[in-house]
């Protein structure tokens, strides 16, 4: 055996690797040749010296730290997650603030119409509704989510079309168009409303607002991910409703999770553990008018069921007319309930739209 | 006391004070290891953390096949050497009387002469250990990693080889070659006997 070949073998020997056929090659060299030994003993102190070396202490905190890592990692840990998460700058910011008051707005409007469209419902409802005895409500939600939708359709091409192209379409070329059946520009004023029999509702009305959070998330699976929201909202007592934003585009789902103020600070902390791509903005929305118009319709509606109830002998058409006022008297009441609790929860939207 | 195994049970289970009891037995080793790699506490720390944090979120696939050590040493290896990767970095090493000094791996074309211990001086355990750790700093990350699996965290060359994903031929040549250039560089200074 050759030098060279030799001190290929001193660091597996050392290590007890080779065959024992190489080991007592390597020997007999070893025994004729004093430079190899002197390697062999150089690199053996080397390794021991390894072996001298102490295991270092981990620095102090190194468990807290830790601690705190799977602490937020625990609370990601959504099997649907894959959020993007997106750097804020100052510019977008402001652009995306507005664009989240925008999209409170249309969820505001999807979670409770204005009432002015449920009235149009309740005088449109098929007469053949009112031949069921069961399952009357479950047809006027129905009846009020198409409304919805055909309301969402109309703001959406309204957005998307600039005056002139109205123009353009329109039918009476630059006339002037009824302001009744115009097409409302804004989601609070989406329906025009009628002169209250009552007076002045909004000039008395105590000033009603729901603290909301906007949350924009995208991920790559929409319905998991509402789930995982809906089983975050269950652990934290509080309620999860789900609805489509009526202003973004694409494949999106809206979660509104109402939660007690105290315990909406954390829970917006571990949404957006879950990533967000805007930084999540606060406002209130004001549904002072909206409130004060249902309440002054509950009086409406209270007065002429007094006054149908009053007659001493009601025709079919007057029956069916009373059926309907009794349901919406219903519907009003929850409602009115429903808006006085959720002004003194905090609504957290989280607007998640599919990752491309 | 539990073993390790149960302890991966129960951590498995969400029982996250199992699993800090098992990082409270290993912290110390991880880290050292980390910082072996990376050679200051900064980059060390955040490392052995990483590995813990993969090593919590993959808990259900650690299969037993290994030590509970073993697989979360292998997994501290493997983000070190994927950090240093990242880093790209060809230079390794600046002096103070040349620009830049580079190791292409077959020689160490300049001293680190500065920090290097005189020879009449005894090493103290402490001399010693910063001496070894700039001289593996030193290295490229493919002889710097043998040499630490090997020497410093007793890994068989089976084990090296699994958790590089290379041959068990690549394995001992690597660590022949690396121990060769450190063997050169201490004994130039006379710190081998």
């Amino acid at each position: 055996m050759k030098c060279e070949e030799a001190r290929q073998l001193i660091s597996p020997y050392i290590d007890l690797v080779l065959t024992e056929k190489e080991t007592t090659r390597l020997e007999k060299h070893l025994a004729n040749c004093a430079a190899c030994r002197a390697e062999l003993a150089e690199l053996r102190s080397l390794v021991d010296s390894f072996k001298r070396l102490e295991d270092l202490q981990a620095p102090a905190g190194f468990m807290d730290e830790l601690r705190m890592k799977l602490r937020d990692d625990k609370v990601v840990q959504f099997p649907h997650r894959h959020t993007m998460i997106t750097q804020i700058n100052p510019r977008g910011w402001v652009a995306a603030s507005v664009a989240s008051v925008a999209l409170a707005m249309g969820i505001y409007i999807s979670s409770l119409v204005p009432y002015q469209v449920v009235a149009n419902i309740f005088d449109k409802i098929p007469q053949a509704i009112f031949q069921k005895d069961e399952g009357l409500p479950a047809d006027i939600e129905k009846l009020i989510k198409e409304k919805q939708t055909e309301l969402h359709i109309a703001q959406n091409t309204q957005q998307g079309t600039s005056p002139a192209d109205k123009n353009a379409t329109g039918t009476n070329g630059g006339e002037k168009s009824n302001p009744l059946v115009q097409q409302p520009s804004n989601p609070n004023t989406v329906v025009p409303v009628q002169p209250s029999t009552n007076g002045n509702a909004g000039t008395t009305a105590e000033t009603k607002a729901i603290d909301t959070v906007n949350i924009q998330m995208k991920v790559a699976d929409v319905s998991g991910t509402v789930d995982d929201l809906k089983q975050l909202a269950a652990s934290k007592d509080a309620v999860a409703e789900t609805s489509y934003s009526t202003l973004a585009t694409g494949n999106n789902r809206v979660v509104t999770i109402r939660v007690a103020e105290d315990k909406a600070d954390e829970l917006i902390g571990i949404i957006k553990e879950m990533g967000y791509t805007v930084e999540p903005s606060k406002t209130k929305v004001d549904i002072t008018q909206d409130y004060a118009r249902m309440q002054n319709r509950l009086q409406e509606v209270q007065g002429e069921i007094k006054a149908l109830s009053g007659k001493d002998s009601l025709t079919t058409a007057e029956k069916d007319k009373l059926k309907v006022l009794d349901f919406e008297k219903s519907y009003l009441a929850d409602k009115l309930t429903n808006l006085n609790e959720n002004t003194q929860l905090v609504a957290i939207n989280i607007i998640l739209s599919e990752k491309e | 006391m539990s073993k390790d195994d149960d302890l991966i049970k129960l951590s498995t289970a969400g029982d996250m004070r199992a699993f800090e009891e098992l990082v409270l037995r290993h912290q110390n080793k991880v880290y050292t290891l980390a910082y072996r790699y990376m050679g200051n506490e900064e980059d060390a720390n955040d490392m052995a953390q990483e590995a813990l944090v993969k090593a919590y979120r993959s808990l259900k696939s650690f299969k037993g096949d290994s030590s509970f050590g073993t697989w979360i040493y292998r997994i501290t290896a493997n983000v070190c050497l994927d950090e240093l990767r990242k880093r790209k970095r060809t230079v390794y090493m600046i002096s103070l009387d040349e620009p830049v000094a580079t190791v292409d791996g077959d020689e160490f074309e300049r001293d680190f002469a500065d920090q290097s211990p005189t020879a009449d001086i005894v090493m103290e355990q402490k001399e010693l250990e910063t001496y070894l750790q700039n001289n593996i700093d030193l290295l490229k990350p493919e002889h710097k990693s043998v040499i630490i699996l090997r020497d410093v965290m007793d890994f068989t060359y089976e084990e090296i080889a699994e958790i590089l994903q290379t041959s068990i031929g690549t394995v001992k040549s690597r660590l022949s070659r690396g121990r060769d250039i450190l063997r050169k560089k201490l004994s130039e200074r006379e710190l081998l006997p």
